[in-house]
């Protein structure tokens, strides 16, 4: 790979101008003045030339100054034919080699103005898909018959039944958590028997509807918008509208639909096994009996309370099937798009969540329930 | 082309000899040899479920054969140590059906990942390298910083030929390489892999179904059926056969 200059303007090649010889090559280069003029006609020898690839081609001419070498009168001596033909292919595509890729230099102020009229289109996006799926939802409630019923038990089955051992693993130990942390605090006072209160109430208003809504986020509300994003991947929503079917009937209602009725199921049993994780902290540390502790759970949590925290499920059920559906259907053309979109369901349903569940206490207080 | 073969001794670029495929029941090939010689293109061509695209898999390393074995370069890739393997995998590139070209990445990090990974190529020269492969296969470096998703299909081939180009494979192997693509981009892009063929003096082999490539830029043919090479030779000796699904193929279009 050595490279000589002779007297004249004329260079030999010598070696392997192969991809793996490059860096050599480049290091060897730097001992050698190049005859970088391009006024001066040059001649390059070829004969001890043992091979050479399109990117030692290339190096070649980087050496003999870059893409100003395309218009430089260069004659080959000595080759082999194929060689020459590697360096006469690449010779013609020397125009496009330093050609650099358009970098946007940053800018603050765009970057906010373009972030910001991102988000509002995104606002307007959702106002109008939930407008949407209301209508939609209307036309259905008028025809009952339109209902995909087989669609919508397979959408049950899936977010409830198959939720629940997740669901009871999770509220039963934040029930055994809350109860026995509230436990070694009421003993100080002798207050025992107030744990009850504790577990009940917070389970039934606050703990059971919230958790429940944040593993079904996780588990189903990312379940929806992978899925349908990869239907839009695969043309599959196009196929349904082409056959008259609108994806908003077939994929988004009965998901909707189906977690407006799961959620509150759900959080009945996430009550039900929170209080139960109570009830064994209860039995274990404080010495309060069953008997005890129901009749007590009977006069510590109302109706009204238990009915607040099954209310609040339908609405975060809305708020995660539709997040869920509609950033399913604004998956982009690859695959990397899905994986955004999905992250983007979990984190906007959590959010709503808390941000709804909030919203919901302070109505509360405010209407005296 | 011949001139391109000059100083390799006839060695085949690959020899792959009696190999049977099964997936559970089904056998997908019984006894399947074949060798290709370098400096030609080689169509693999059969009916839909005859395990063309297995062949191809196959050779490619990413399918294990029941039995049999397969040779590029000489080395069995069913014996030889990963070394091996690893320096072999740099010697052929693979163009996929669809691209494969990841989607995470734009077209220049996708044609720069071979260069940035596998070879020792000082950093300034991979923007120029990446312009030239992109140059080579017909499209301009300024898309360089487009995303895969924004492409057309068959730009997209392009850019994927590019980047099985970017190692200076001596062996191509290309999965379908005009599906998709409309009779002109198909035509251009058959024109493309002769060109690159002819001037770096590549191998290539090819799984196809387009007639027009088989007649058009083929050098030789190989026939896939009932588990065996049905016919191997050029277009007019595989025309001659007498299997009858070889002179159905070829009787599904007239040839002037």
């Amino acid at each position: 790979m050595e490279s000589k200059k002779g007297a004249t303007k004329s260079i030999a090649l010598a070696g392997a101008w192969r991809l793996e010889n490059l860096k050599d090559i480049q290091e060897a280069a730097k001992q050698h003045p190049w005859p970088v003029r391009v006024d001066t006609p040059l001649i390059i020898d070829g004969r001890q030339l043992e091979q050479i690839d399109t990117s030692g081609a290339l190096l070649l001419f980087q050496l003999l100054g870059g893409s100003s070498a395309k218009n430089r009168e260069i004659s080959l001596v000595n080759f082999q034919e194929n060689h020459q033909r590697i360096i006469t292919l690449v010779k013609e595509h020397l125009n496009d080699l330093n050609i650099a890729p358009t970098v946007t230099p940053f800018n603050l102020i765009q970057k906010i103005g373009r972030s910001t009229v991102l988000f509002l289109q995104q606002l307007a996006r959702l106002i109008s898909f939930i407008g949407q799926s209301n209508v939609e939802s209307w036309r259905l409630l008028r025809h009952p018959q339109t209902i995909r019923w087989k669609e919508l038990v397979v959408q049950i089955q899936r977010a409830c039944l198959e939720a629940i051992p997740i669901i009871m693993l999770v509220t039963l130990l934040i029930g055994v958590v809350v109860a026995y942390l509230s436990a070694t605090q009421v003993k100080q006072f002798g207050a025992n028997i107030f744990v009850v209160d504790g577990i009940g109430i917070a389970m039934c208003r606050e703990l059971s509807p919230m958790i429940v809504a944040i593993v079904v986020a996780g588990r189903t509300g990312s379940a929806y918008t992978a899925q349908i994003g990869t239907m839009k991947l695969n043309e599959e929503l196009d196929a349904m509208i082409t056959l008259g079917l609108s994806p908003m009937q077939v994929l988004v209602l009965p998901r909707l639909l189906a977690l407006v009725i799961t959620l509150p199921l759900l959080v009945f049993i996430g009550d039900l096994v929170g209080i139960f994780g109570g009830l064994i902290i209860a039995r274990t540390y404080l010495e309060i009996t069953t008997v005890t502790f129901i009749s007590r759970l009977q006069e510590a949590v109302s109706l009204q309370t238990f009915l607040v925290g099954i209310a609040k499920a339908p609405v975060f059920a809305a708020f995660i099937a539709i997040i869920g559906c509609r950033m399913g259907l604004n998956v982009e053309n690859n695959a990397r798009s899905v994986g955004m979109h999905t992250t983007s369901t979990v984190v906007q349903s959590i959010v709503s969540v808390i941000l709804l569940d909030a919203v919901f206490a302070v109505l509360c207080v405010q209407l005296g329930i | 082309m011949a001139a391109t073969t000059t100083n390799t001794q006839e060695m085949p670029v690959i020899e792959v000899n009696g190999l049977q495929t099964r997936f559970g029941s089904q056998v997908v090939h019984r006894n399947v040899t074949f060798r290709v010689n370098p400096g030609s293109i080689v169509a693999i061509i059969g009916e839909s479920g005859t395990g063309k695209t297995v062949l191809l898999k196959e050779m490619i390393g990413l399918l294990q054969p029941a039995a049999g074995s397969i040779s590029l370069f000489g080395t069995s890739t069913r014996e030889a140590p990963e070394e091996d393997l690893a320096a072999i995998r740099n010697r052929y590139g693979v163009l996929f059906q669809n691209g494969a070209l990841f989607s995470a990445l734009n077209v220049g990090e996708n044609v720069a990942i071979p260069l940035k990974e596998q070879s020792n190529v000082p950093n300034e020269l991979i923007a120029p390298l990446v312009n030239l492969r992109l140059s080579l296969t017909g499209l301009s470096p300024t898309i360089r910083h487009k995303m895969p998703s924004d492409l057309s299909g068959g730009m997209r081939k392009r850019v994927a030929l590019a980047r099985a180009l970017a190692l200076e494979p001596e062996l191509l192997f290309l999965d379908e390489p005009t599906s998709g693509l409309d009779p002109i981009n198909a035509r251009s892009f058959d024109q493309l892999v002769r060109t690159l063929c002819d001037t770096l003096g590549l191998t290539i082999v090819m799984v196809t179904h387009d007639l027009d490539t088989i007649t058009g830029i083929a050098d030789h043919l190989l026939v896939l059926g009932q588990g065996v090479v049905l016919a191997d030779g050029s277009l007019e000796e595989v025309k001659k056969s007498d299997d009858p699904w070889i002179r159905a193929y070829f009787s599904t279009r007239n040839f002037s």
